[in-house]
């Protein structure tokens, strides 16, 4: 079947089952996919430009229902999300800006590639190494908001200060938040994805907020970084919305079988299972950068 | 039945409600709308963006809804 928007021929079957895979791997590991969908869809033939826009928009329909959820159970910080907004959707357009300019020199595919596989690999042995302590030590308490590193962090006087009374943080810099945002909001942009692997991680060990406050507050923050970066990558021609309708189809399936097959797995185990899947989305990038590109 | 052949069973069950419904929806979307997507694509990129958004965000809600309306016919049924 022939996309016009991208201009790919693809069998919608196999977008079908990618959608399906990523939906079980979210459902099962709690994550977006895009490490995974990003490089099977460059894999496939699709112009990098088009797999970064159409993986965020894939991602927006998503996450809004996940963060329905969440909001459901109190899991989200609305005050920390509404002032990350403002970083998000900065760090979102720059990476758009960013692909508009490597599109506008034809390195789009090489660049960007080459970032998505060093990304992979950082996510992949971070999580090794976490999952491994994790093991050792038998224990998965939220211990985060005593580091040392929070501490210095919150305790940064940039600007005026805020109290965040869900996440149970005193006072902390407003430009602080704002800054980690434009991060989290910068890999959704030049990436794809809701880039909650680079958000996640700074919410909890950098601003000191509760885990399950941070898994639900940073799904809020996918919404807003995949709904900006899927209108912005739409009106530079970057997204082809049927493939992401079509794998968003197989995706709702695929989550709902996920989510149900975590009750067999202890947290630890599961994440210890995920290692391998960004290593596999690395060497398909690297595959593909090696064969030249999407060919366009 | 063991607690986790029963949730195996009814996950198998659910998917297996949802997979047609989903399939014959798919098609649909596909033959309606393709077309016009790909002429406000073409003709009106602002369009086609506002339009994404809106599409992609009412498929995922109704999406989740008919799963929890499957959930709650299999748990009336169980």
């Amino acid at each position: 079947m022939d996309f016009a928007i991208s201009g790919v021929h693809l069998d919608p079957l196999i977008l079908v089952l990618l959608g399906f895979s990523i939906g079980v791997m979210g459902g099962f590991f709690g994550v977006g996919g895009s490490f995974i969908a990003g490089p099977a869809l460059f894999n496939l033939g699709i112009p990098m430009n088009y797999v970064v826009g159409t993986d965020l928009a894939h991602i927006a329909g998503k996450s809004v229902v996940a963060a329905k959820k969440h909001r459901a159970l109190g899991n989200v910080d609305v005050k920390l999300g509404l002032i990350m907004t403002v970083g998000t959707v900065l760090g979102v357009e720059i990476g758009v800006q960013l692909i508009q300019y490597l599109k506008s020199i034809g390195s789009v595919d090489r660049v960007v590639g080459s970032v998505f596989f060093c990304v992979l690999v950082c996510i992949s042995t971070g999580v090794f190494l976490e999952s491994l302590r994790s093991l050792k030590s038998g224990v998965e308490e939220d211990r985060a908001t005593s580091y040392p590193l929070v501490r210095w962090v919150q305790g940064l006087r940039l600007g005026p200060s805020v109290s965040l009374p869900t996440s149970g943080i005193v006072g902390i810099s407003f430009l602080t938040i704002v800054l980690v945002a434009l991060v989290g909001g910068f890999f959704s942009g030049f990436l794809g994805g809701g880039a909650g692997y680079i958000r996640l991680p700074m919410m909890i060990f950098l601003l000191g907020v509760p885990t399950h406050v941070a898994v639900g507050t940073d799904l809020f923050e996918i919404v807003v970084s995949a709904s900006y970066g899927t209108f912005s990558h739409a009106s530079h021609g970057n997204v082809d919305i049927m493939i992401a309708l079509v794998m968003q189809t197989g995706a709702a399936v695929g989550a709902n079988l996920g989510a149900g097959l975590t009750q067999f797995f202890s947290g630890p185990r599961i994440r210890l299972a995920f290692v391998p899947l960004p290593l596999i989305g690395a060497v398909l990038i690297l595959y593909k950068l090696l064969k030249g590109g999407a060919g366009h | 039945m063991s607690s986790r052949r029963q949730v195996l069973r009814s996950l198998l069950l659910e998917t297996g409600l949802y997979v047609p419904l989903v399939a014959a929806y798919f098609f649909l979307v596909l033959r309606l709308l393709g077309d016009f997507l790909h002429d406000c694509a073409v003709g009106d990129l602002r369009l086609y963006a506002w339009l994404s958004l809106i599409v992609l965000l009412g498929q995922a809600i109704l999406l989740d809804a008919l799963a929890g309306m499957i959930m709650r016919f299999l748990k009336v049924r169980r």
